[in-house]
């Protein structure tokens, strides 16, 4: 891919530009000198060109500094190129009114003129056209000396510019940016993203599963020991009624009781039963209950409810031709007679409320009866108390009377009471689930395993999140670290191949030297002879050796670039010169020097012989006024005589 | 349907499971068997007779049956009949009020569901519980066994009849 300029152009703008365009042609040659005195613009005319390819946005002060003078109140330059043989031209308005800058772009094959706002170029040529890369090709002079200055990192920085490793920078941030994002997420959950917040929780989830194991094991013993105490108790009621019935007299006493219990036992069963059978139905609950009921089966009947006739039965009358008592149905009363079906009940609603009527009509109850079967009940209850008071008092005397092995097994069944009591309340208290009897026992997470479940769920949860984000940015860093491991030796890697190529290059340029760059940092490090470092080299060493490291980088680059550069040869001796003007334009495809009169020797007239097809001489002479002349061909080169100062 | 328990019910009759009463010993004679939706019921009477509708946040979370339990499925429609009352009287819709005791029949009813109610009426039947379970531990203590229960469940009713 190649990009060559054509040309430009220049209308109010300062110096010489007033009105000026420069035509390299179609097929532009491969080296054009384009002779301007000082004043005509030169300088301005790189920073145009610079500006114009960049799209760079530009001051108030700095649009105004281009104004060719006070009547004019818009300005144009404009860069024409050939991208890969497609004809582009980059135009950039300046507006001295308002201080304001636009950039267009014309390209023949869009649409509407061709001519849209910004910069349509291929998005590969968008990459290099950025300011730190431009200007290696619109070669700015100052860089020359700033990419030797090791204390800056010019060298370092366009390496890392051509090579897209400043987009790598972005993929870091986007990196950190995905962390701080996964970080704030989470902190909603909890704010533990290091490792000592990350212990903190991971203690919390063992205290409560500790707890959680500590509880289970509780639970499980206090089970068994009421399972145990529990046979214990039966054992010794039994033991009781035994030792009761050794004397004959009591147990004939505990007998007469035993078969009353069993009596009174089936009879309060009974009765449960039927008084239970009796409350599932509401109108044997009580008279007010049966009274509602029936009120309301009465009040439907009343009231006729439901309608005997269903909104269907009119939506079905609406379709017929005759109404049921003969007269014709036309459209106006099939209208009525569907608006006003909307006020009739559906069928399945007629149903439910004529099941429901019916239920209660035939709805009959008798809250006497399960009066009756209470106040049994409740005598059943009394009997029941009685025989255990009469056991009491059985072994009450018995007791009194000396036994003390009867008052041992009371006593044994008295405690063991206590602590089925006691085994009970702390199973309540540690398996209950209901909120309302967890507030009213006052119990905790560590006191009560349901609540306990629910504490460690909460821990494991914040812990996993916290392990989560803590894992995602660890990952995110060693992602980041190994961007940046991969861009150090992208940068190391292609800093040596640049060096190589530069010095190659060096050996045929400064031949009298065995001048080298021993390495590539921030700057270009140089060693003479292989032994020291040069501390300085002369401006025309310099010169070459930025030339020499920009045509090995640029050689690199995804498109063959001009390279466009204003007084190449100014600081160089004669003799550096000459060879400059031999060697170094054979290192790029296309080459537009801006030269003043007293370059010719030495420098431009090392193309003087070259083929014509090869080289064009333009000659921009000024007229005064801000307006100039352009003259074509090598006699007007040779022959110019501008005012030209040699610094 | 979803039947939902006042939270408190489990604790107030010592369930452990589906078994009531279960701080006391089991005793050997086959007891009747009272069920969970028992407690939901007997709390619901109450509620209903009250005429007062409890908090639907004081219900458990779960439901804990969708349907009538054989014991109960006969009593479908009284038990409707009973609500239609209920809220007949909380609106104080007079009893000649033809259109609105058809109206809110035709809210509360729903020919396709077993509880005959529709989905409002199944939420007022929960609440109306909440609001019952309230009377009912006001009025008696939590029972250690059916007897005792259904006897001071009973003494609840008394004086309420219209005729005393």
């Amino acid at each position: 891919m190649e990009v060559r300029l054509t040309g430009w152009r220049s209308k109010n703008i300062r110096g010489g530009l007033r009105d000026l365009d420069i035509d390299l042609g179609s097929d532009p040659r491969r080296w054009t000198l384009v002779q301007m005195s000082n004043g005509t613009g030169k300088t301005t005319t790189m920073d145009l060109l610079r500006s114009t390819l960049t799209g760079r946005a530009l001051s108030t002060p700095e649009v105004r500094a281009f104004r060719a003078d006070d009547l004019v109140e818009t300005g144009l330059f404009e860069a024409r190129l050939v991208v890969d043989d497609r004809p582009i031209r980059l135009q950039m308005e300046l507006d001295f009114r308002d201080g304001s800058v636009s950039y267009w772009t014309v390209r023949a094959e869009t649409r509407g003129g061709g001519r849209e706002e910004g910069r349509a170029v291929p998005s590969e040529l968008r990459e290099l056209l950025k300011p730190a890369l431009t200007e290696l090709f619109v070669f700015n002079g100052e860089l020359a000396t700033q990419i030797l200055d090791l204390s800056k990192s010019r060298a370092a920085g366009a390496i890392r510019a051509l090579y897209g490793l400043d987009q790598v920078d972005a993929l870091q941030e986007r990196v950190t940016g995905l962390v701080q994002q996964e970080v704030r997420r989470a902190a909603s959950v909890t704010s533990a993203k290091e490792q000592k917040g990350i212990t903190q929780l991971q203690n919390l989830v063992n205290e409560a599963t500790s707890a959680k194991q500590r509880l289970e094991q509780l639970q499980q013993a206090s089970a068994a020991r009421l399972a145990e105490v529990s046979r214990e108790r039966e054992r010794l009621d039994a033991e009781i009624t035994a030792r009761l019935s050794e004397d004959a007299g009591v147990r004939a006493e505990i007998e007469a009781l035993d078969v009353n219990q069993v009596e009174v036992d089936a009879n309060a069963n009974d009765l449960s039963t039927q008084a239970l059978e009796a409350f599932r139905r509401p109108p044997h609950v009580s008279d007010l209950l049966q009274e509602r009921l029936k009120t309301l089966g009465e009040q439907l009947y009343t009231l006729k409810l439901p309608e005997t006739i269903s909104r269907e039965f009119f939506n079905e009358l609406a379709n017929e031709k005759l109404c049921v008592c003969g007269r014709p149905i036309g459209h106006t009363e099939r209208d009525q007679i569907i608006t006003g079906a909307g006020r009739y009940l559906a069928q399945d609603q007629i149903t439910v409320i004529n099941q429901m009527k019916t239920a209660l009509r035939d709805s009959s109850g008798a809250p006497n009866v399960l009066g009756a079967t209470i106040a049994s009940l409740q005598a059943q209850l009394v009997e029941r108390r009685k025989i255990k008071a009469e056991r009491d008092r059985l072994a009450s005397e018995r007791i009194a009377e000396g036994d003390d092995v009867l008052a041992k097994l009371r006593a044994d069944l008295g405690e063991c009471i206590e602590e089925v009591n006691a085994l009970s309340a702390t199973l309540e208290r540690l398996s209950t689930k209901d909120s309302i009897r967890q507030r009213a026992l006052r119990v905790g997470w560590e006191s009560n395993l349901p609540l306990c479940d629910g504490e460690l769920e909460v821990r494991k949860f914040r812990l996993q999140t916290a392990t989560k984000t803590r894992d995602f940015s660890e990952q995110g860093k060693r992602l980041n670290q190994i961007i940046a491991d991969t861009t150090r030796r992208a940068l190391d890697g292609l800093r040596d191949r640049v060096r190589l190529a530069t010095n190659e290059k060096l050996k045929l340029i400064i031949k009298g030297e065995d001048l080298q760059v021993s390495k590539i940092g921030g700057g270009l490090e140089l060693q003479s002879g292989g032994l020291d470092a040069k501390a300085g080299a002369s401006e025309g060493q310099k010169l070459a050796i930025a030339y020499a490291f920009l045509t090995s980088l640029l050689a690199e680059a995804p498109y063959k670039l001009p390279f466009i550069v204003d007084s190449p040869a100014v600081s160089l001796d004669t003799e550096v010169r000459r060879e400059v003007g031999e060697l170094i334009p054979s290192f790029f495809g296309q080459m537009v020097m801006l030269v003043i009169s007293s370059e010719r020797e030495g420098f431009a007239d090392a193309f003087y012989g070259r083929a014509p097809e090869d080289v064009r001489f333009l000659t921009v002479a000024a007229e005064g006024g801000g307006q100039v002349r352009i003259e074509e061909g090598l006699q007007a080169f040779r022959d110019f005589h501008g005012k030209d100062l040699t610094a | 349907m979803s039947f939902f328990l006042p939270t408190g019910v489990r604790s107030f009759f010592s369930f452990e499971g589906q078994r009531a009463f279960a701080k006391t010993p089991r005793r050997r004679d086959a007891t009747p068997r009272f069920l969970m939706f028992d407690a939901y019921y007997f709390s619901l009477l109450l509620g209903l007779r009250e005429g007062r509708l409890g908090d639907a946040n004081r219900l458990e979370a779960q439901s804990f049956f969708d349907a009538y339990p054989d014991n109960y499925r006969a009593q479908a429609e009284l038990i409707a009949g009973l609500l239609v009352d209920s809220e007949l009287r909380r609106l104080q819709i007079g009893i000649g009020d033809r259109a609105d005791i058809e109206r809110q029949m035709v809210l509360l009813l729903d020919l396709t569901s077993t509880t005959r109610l529709s989905g409002h009426g199944d939420q007022l039947l929960n609440r109306y519980a909440v609001a019952g379970f309230d009377v009912l531990q006001d009025g008696i203590m939590p029972p250690d066994n059916l007897e005792d229960f259904l006897v001071a469940y009973h003494a609840l009713w008394a004086g309420k009849d219209p005729a005393e």
